[in-house]
Parts: structure tokens; sequence; C-alpha cells
């Protein structure tokens, strides 16, 4: 099977509404990856982009809710992350823990030699 | 009035939530159009990715060229025999494709219609039209059989292949399944390869064509044999 994998503003979209949970819609899904990208900025055509192209992958689902009145009587659209979205966010999550583990080791090493020097 | 004229601009399949967000995010009208213009062309740009099929239209433009190919071969042959020409006749079916993707995108998934491939086919064609109306590039007699011969082979291929919003959603199944694939991808690379390498060596002076295209057939072989095509 080919093995998926996700960049890392994908990962931050994915991250942002697995964290949202039943609250992930276009505006809160951008706060929250505004959040988690700081001090970059991000648009909000950035996050619907890439909010399709996740769901094309079926990494997420999405419907529409109600409308309500503070938008003007237009309806919100939802996204909930799905099981195989979860499963390439773990996987990238691991990566990103293995990388960070190669990074303090070879951090170490070289302190190690510097004080041998 | 203004969240009207944003709302048009907007296609219809992500309307309703790009609007309702962009007023839950502004409440000025000047911060409402600042964020809709950084905002709107990359909502069409992720709706044209997600309606287009590349496959599909790689074969609707073959099939545009080759029809104005035709008309200007029976026509005019002088025009063919220019490299000048062969660009000219390729403009054509830029302008209706270009149309025909922008018809996709805006295309309602809520209202269905068997007679959309054909309005949409029929519409491209017209701006085809009124293009050489304003700027004739091909003679008229060319536009006309050539338009003729596309339509043609869009509405059949149309048939065959309907456009994206048009194919019934599988539950829960990602909506790349339902593009086309090519079987060997290397054979749309090597196509490119050589098409390329032909463009190369036709825009080369002579003396310099053998070193060139040697040189460029080098270049894309060992790109191959390293990617494993």
């Amino acid at each position: 099977m080919k093995s998926e994998s996700v960049g890392q503003f994908e990962q931050l979209v994915l991250t942002a509404i697995l964290s949202l949970r039943d609250d992930a819609y276009g505006v809160s899904i951008h706060s929250k990856v505004e959040d988690l990208a700081k001090p970059k900025a991000v648009s909000l055509g950035a996050v619907y982009v890439t909010l399709d192209r996740l769901e094309d992958k079926g990494y997420l689902a999405s419907w529409l809710s109600d409308p309500t009145p503070e938008r003007g009587g237009r309806a919100k659209r939802f996204y909930r992350l799905e099981a195989l979205g979860e499963r390439v966010l773990r996987e990238s999550a691991v990566t990103a823990k293995r990388v960070w583990q190669e990074v303090g080791r070879v951090r170490g090493w070289l302190k190690s030699c510097r004080s041998e020097l | 009035m203004i969240e009207k004229i944003v709302g048009i601009i907007i296609p219809p399949a992500c309307r309703e939530e790009v609007l309702g967000d962009l007023r839950e995010r502004n409440d000025g009208v000047q911060l409402f159009i600042y964020d809709a213009l950084r905002t709107i062309p990359f909502v069409i740009i992720s709706r044209i990715r997600r309606t287009t099929d590349s496959v599909v239209l790689l074969m609707e433009a073959f099939c545009c060229y080759v029809s104005f190919l035709a008309a200007a071969w029976v026509l005019q042959p002088s025009i063919v025999a220019t490299r000048e020409g062969l660009l000219r006749l390729a403009i054509p079916g830029a302008i209706a494709l270009f149309v025909l993707v922008l018809a996709d995108a805006y295309a309602n998934p809520r209202k269905k219609s068997f007679l959309r491939p054909v309005l949409a086919v029929a519409l491209s064609f017209a701006c085809v039209f009124v293009v050489h109306m304003t700027y004739p590039l091909l003679p008229g007699s060319m536009v006309a059989i050539g338009s003729g011969v596309s339509i043609f082979f869009l509405l059949v291929l149309r048939m065959l292949f309907p456009p994206m919003a048009d194919r019934p959603q599988q539950v829960q199944g990602p909506a790349f399944w339902q593009k086309q694939e090519i079987v060997a991808a290397g054979v749309l690379k090597a196509t490119a390869a050589i098409a390329g390498i032909l463009l190369v060596g036709s825009s080369v002076p002579d003396r310099l064509k053998g070193p060139v295209l040697g040189m460029a057939i080098a270049v894309v072989a060992i790109y191959m044999i390293t990617r494993r095509i």
C-alpha cells in the first residue's frame, strides 16, 4: 500500500480540527491554525484550499449546519477527522518525534565533541 | 449589496460557507471587501482543482487542437507549414478550454441537469466566436469548422467522462478516486519529453541542431533511467 504523508501546513490544519472537535469550521479552524503557526500569518484562503485537498484525500468529512443569524443567515461547514486522517496525523507526529530525537542525539554528540576539544 | 456582488464571484458549491465565514470575521464593509479579495482567488483555484480532471482536460485539449489542425489542413494548408500558424491554431482551443474549466468550477452541484455539459461547451465556443469577432486570428470559416468538430468531440468526451460535479458521489469515498488515472504515468512523461525535444529542436539554428538535440535526448534519457520513468 502506498504510504500517505502530509505537509506541515496540512498537519497544522488536521491538528486544529482534532483539537476543536465539534466546533471545527472555517473561522475557528483558521484562528486555531494561526495560533499553532505563530508568528507566521495564515490566510483564510490557504486554509480553505487545504481543507478541500484534505477532504479530497479522504482525511476529512464535512457537512453543512443550519443557518445562524450572526452569519447573515448563512450555514457553517463543519469538518471532522476521518480514521485515515487520524492515522496520517499520528504517523507524521511519530516522524516528527523521531526527527527531534535525532536532533537531540546530534546535539549531544556535538557538545561532547566540543568538550573534548 | 456588496455581499451579493461578492457572492456572485464565489463558486456556488462553496458560496454559503465562505460568505458566512467572511461575514462572521468582518464587521465593517471595508474589512469585508479586503478579506474577500484576499480569500476568493484561493477559493476559485481550489474549486477548479476539485472540478478539473487533468487527464480528461488533456484529452479535450488534444481533440480541440486536432480539430483546428484538420480544418486548417483542408481550408488553408499554408498555415500548417509555419510555426506561428501552428501556434495560432492552438488559441481557439485554449480559450474554449479556459471557459469550460471555469464553467465546471461555477456549476452548482445541487442543480443537476443533463443539459449542463452541452450548455458549457456551447458557452465556451460562444466565447471563442466573441474573441474571433474582436481579434480575428484565423479565417472565419476555419474557426467555424474547427469549432464545429471540436464541439462534437467535446460532447462525446463529456458523455464518456462527465464533469466531476455531475458524477455520482461515493459514500465516504475520497474525491480523487473518481478522477481518471493514467495507468503508466511514464507514458505521459515520455510524451512530454518528446514534445519538449521537438520544441527545442525546431527553435535552434540548423548548425546547432545536432549537438542541442543530442544533449536534450541525453538529458531526458538520464532522467528517465535515474527516475526509472
